[in-house]
């Protein structure tokens, strides 16, 4: 039976929200990623700018993105009073949510360090955006086994 | 828990962990940490995962949904690119910035045609609760084409701003007017907006599918 058969129509628009933000945030994270490593390839003001660039992206593109999917995930599960279902894709999509958030932060601040490094006239650390790249490339990995999960409700 | 929406009126809650709720109607929610249910609903008890074998919905749907999100992460990715191109004078910044797209062709065209593909492998399994007649179908295709149609019109112009970015880069690297009137151009604008509204669109009519 298609799924659509047996959705509630109260959770079209909490989905909708959902689907929504994770569309954006699978985009920036991508974006924020090919910043940061471009960065580290990079030197002098050319590398400064891909971090600057890519912390932005991270700041005012994968925050709220993330943010806008979480409420509506939390939004569909209130709706759909899943709070004590016992499904695996659901399991995976905390999972991935929760570390995913904890990862973004770090990320961030870690982005963030560079950022401002390179704004008082250093070269941008390199480990430090190294670091950045790869903790928002793991959040971008989770983020698609959350979309598989989401999906297919391997339950 | 956080719950963002539903929550009754009157509902009698006690604050601390471990407490339950009860709502209007009588349901109790139970009141557990994330961790907690993070485990339990991946069955850990006995260290592994517990996950079904996918059928050929399964399948076919994750495949239409990876088409649409890889279709969507290209265009978050070319606003990224010409918004922090835009702001750029130097043509090897500018290269640089959009060069992080020249392989978004790739995403536009394979995540379209996985979604056409998908999409139309499912309104045919589906035959019986779906049909190429049904409006947000129809709806769903002609979005598709606008999407197609505005994105190559916007992908032109900025690919050759690219272009001439590079020759720049090489020539000087000096700042260029006409560079700057190809990174502003209101036309490949339009068109990146209209495709950006055209998947926002054809998902509202994916999730609501009105008429069905």
């Amino acid at each position: 039976m298609p799924i659509a058969a047996i959705r509630p129509d109260e959770v079209n628009l909490p989905l909708l929200i959902h689907v929504v933000g994770a569309m954006a945030l699978v985009g920036t994270l991508l974006a924020g990623v090919l910043l940061l490593f471009a960065s580290r390839a990079a030197a002098g003001e050319t590398a400064k700018m891909l971090t600057r660039t890519g912390f932005r992206t991270l700041l005012l593109g994968v925050l709220p993105s993330y943010i806008v999917m979480r409420v509506g995930a939390q939004w569909v599960e209130s709706e759909q009073n899943l709070g004590d279902a016992d499904f695996a894709w659901l399991g995976i999509g905390y999972l991935v949510g929760d570390v995913g958030a904890l990862l973004t932060i770090i990320s961030l601040i870690v982005g963030g360090i560079a950022f401002r490094r390179a704004g008082r006239g250093g070269d941008p650390p390199r480990k430090l955006t190294l670091a950045a790249g790869i903790l928002t490339a793991i959040v971008l990995v989770g983020s698609v086994v959350a979309v598989w999960a989401m999906t297919a409700k391997p339950t | 828990m956080v719950r963002v929406q539903c929550q009754p009126e009157g509902l009698e809650a006690v604050d601390r962990p471990g407490a339950d709720e009860l709502d209007r109607e009588g349901r109790v929610h139970h009141r557990r940490s994330m961790a907690h249910r993070t485990h339990r609903q991946l069955n850990w008890g006995d260290g592994v995962p517990i996950l079904a074998p996918m059928d050929r919905y399964d399948w076919l749907l994750l495949g239409h949904i990876a088409g649409v999100f890889m279709v969507a992460a290209g265009l978050v990715l070319l606003t990224v690119a010409v918004l922090a191109a835009s702001r750029r004078e130097r043509p090897s910044d500018v290269a640089l910035l959009l060069g992080l797209i020249r392989r978004n062709d790739v995403l536009f065209s394979a995540g379209g045609g996985i979604i056409l593909l998908f999409g139309i492998i499912l309104v045919l399994d589906l035959d019986e609760d779906y049909s190429f007649g049904d409006g947000w179908i129809i709806g769903a295709l002609v979005l598709w084409l606008v999407t197609a149609i505005t994105g190559v019109r916007a992908g032109r112009v900025y690919g050759g701003a690219h272009e001439t970015a590079v020759r720049l880069a090489s020539d000087g690297d000096r700042p260029s007017p006409e560079l700057a009137a190809m990174l502003r151009d209101r036309g490949a604008l339009l068109m990146h907006a209209l495709s950006v509204a055209a998947i926002l669109a054809a998902v509202v009519l994916m999730i609501y599918k009105p008429g069905a």
